[in-house]
């Protein structure tokens, strides 16, 4: 009787560790209402817009801005685009990942400031994807592009987003236009300069941070000859 | 008591056991399939960066879940790291390396002379106002692209006109025609690190 007791009582004791151990290697936390920011630590709320760390437009929760300001604010420059920033990353998880991910969050390790361009990187949901971005503000504080960098060309390639207009010079004019209901499509920058100044142009484009590449560009007065 | 011993061994037997299984549960296939030849491809632990395998020909390999990125290696190819995630599932990773900077430098010595030659049957009225310069291959010579500079009184700065050849069937044909800047949305068929290259600054 005793070692039938036994038998049982080890059994069901072994059944228990079994399941424990069962449940120990294939449980995985899933994402339901709130979701710990791998990177922040934050509390994320998963519901659009209840969180502080999103900002007052409408989409996905964008974790780390509140952090990206302090650390603008503590290398003194301006924290004045970090709406923008949030716009411009809910835009690209619209357009390019179609909102299949709950978050998204600029990571703040390995954030650098130098000058007038934020590099950071930026993590698709709570997954193990990331990509490098670079936010690029214009001396004059009028203008800022930012450009998520998908090397692997996984969703889209590289994506685009200039928030306010890039300035001009006496000796060329830029403009844009852009269309902030259709993401996706280019982005097209306007230049008036005589020949002497068309590189010049391209070049105040590249020193901001950019590749002519991502944008279509149209210089006025002027015709290729090779076309 | 005896009988207790034999059951508390067999409970630990199955501890054990299922602790290898759920081990074991965690280590997925990672099919290569190596494209082209003369070259190997070695496979590092993205943590550690401690080198876990290494290989020249098609291969099947058990990794456990977690980062992990390659490199190919050899003397023509372009030995950059490629990160891989191994999750739950297996996986297939074919690799097909582009040729190292110094080998593409070399052939575009040997097509520089066809590609001059397709620009100038191309355009032959307006091409001699031009300069011819710094022709650069991509991929595995396939692509390239180069500039054409305004030629100007030396007190103006130049256009410059930039363009991008692709060879199809042993044949050079213009891909971009020269133009002074190249957008990516208006050739979307040639590949993206070619339009960035060519857009940068002569």
């Amino acid at each position: 009787m005793n070692n039938k007791r036994l038998i049982i009582i080890g059994s069901v004791v072994a059944l228990f560790i079994i399941i424990g151990l069962v449940l120990l290697g294939i449980y995985k936390p899933t994402e339901k209402d709130k979701v710990t920011d791998r990177d922040t630590g934050e509390t994320v709320s998963l519901i659009p817009d209840s969180t502080g760390a999103s900002s007052d437009l409408s989409g996905i929760p964008v974790v780390g801005l509140s952090d990206l300001t302090q650390t603008i604010r503590s290398k003194s420059s301006p924290g004045l685009y970090t709406n923008y920033i949030g716009t411009a990353i809910r835009a690209f998880a619209k357009s390019r990942l179609d909102n299949k991910f709950t978050t998204i969050t600029i990571r703040p390790q390995g954030t650098e400031i130098e000058g007038l361009v934020i590099k950071s990187s930026i993590r698709l949901g709570q997954s193990d994807t990331t990509l490098p971005i670079t936010i690029t503000r214009s001396g004059n504080n009028k203008s800022m592009v930012l450009r998520i960098v998908d090397k692997d060309n996984k969703y889209g390639g590289d994506y685009v987003y200039i928030a306010q207009p890039i300035s001009s010079s006496k000796l060329y004019s830029i403009d844009y236009t852009h269309d902030y209901k259709s993401v996706s499509d280019p982005i097209i920058i306007t230049i008036t300069a005589s020949t002497s100044y068309r590189e010049a142009a391209l070049n105040y484009i590249r020193d901001l941070g950019f590749s002519p590449a991502d944008f279509k560009i149209i210089f006025t007065k002027y015709e290729n000859p090779f076309k | 008591m005896k009988k207790f011993i034999i059951i508390l061994i067999a409970i630990i037997i199955v501890i054990v056991g299922i602790f290898i299984l759920v081990d074991q549960l965690q280590y997925k296939s990672v099919a290569l399939t190596l494209k082209g030849t003369g070259y190997n491809v070695e496979i590092y632990d993205s943590v550690s960066s401690k080198k876990i395998f290494d290989t020249g020909t098609n291969s099947s390999l058990r990794l456990k879940a977690g980062n992990y990125y390659y490199k190919p290696t050899g003397p023509i190819v372009d030995n950059s790291q490629t990160s891989f995630v191994v999750t739950s599932t297996d996986i297939a990773i074919t690799v097909d390396p582009d040729y190292s900077a110094n080998h593409l430098a070399d052939l575009a010595k040997n097509e520089t002379k066809a590609i001059n030659s397709i620009l100038q049957t191309a355009y032959p009225k307006v091409i001699s106002k031009y300069t011819f310069k710094n022709l650069n291959l991509y991929k595995k010579g396939e692509w390239g692209a180069g500039y054409l500079v305004q030629i100007v009184d030396p007190r103006q700065d130049p256009d410059i006109y930039r363009f991008v050849v692709h060879k199809v069937n042993d044949k050079w044909i213009v891909a971009a025609p020269p133009q002074i800047s190249i957008s990516k949305n208006d050739y979307p068929d040639i590949p993206l690190d070619v339009l960035y290259s060519v857009n940068d600054s002569l």
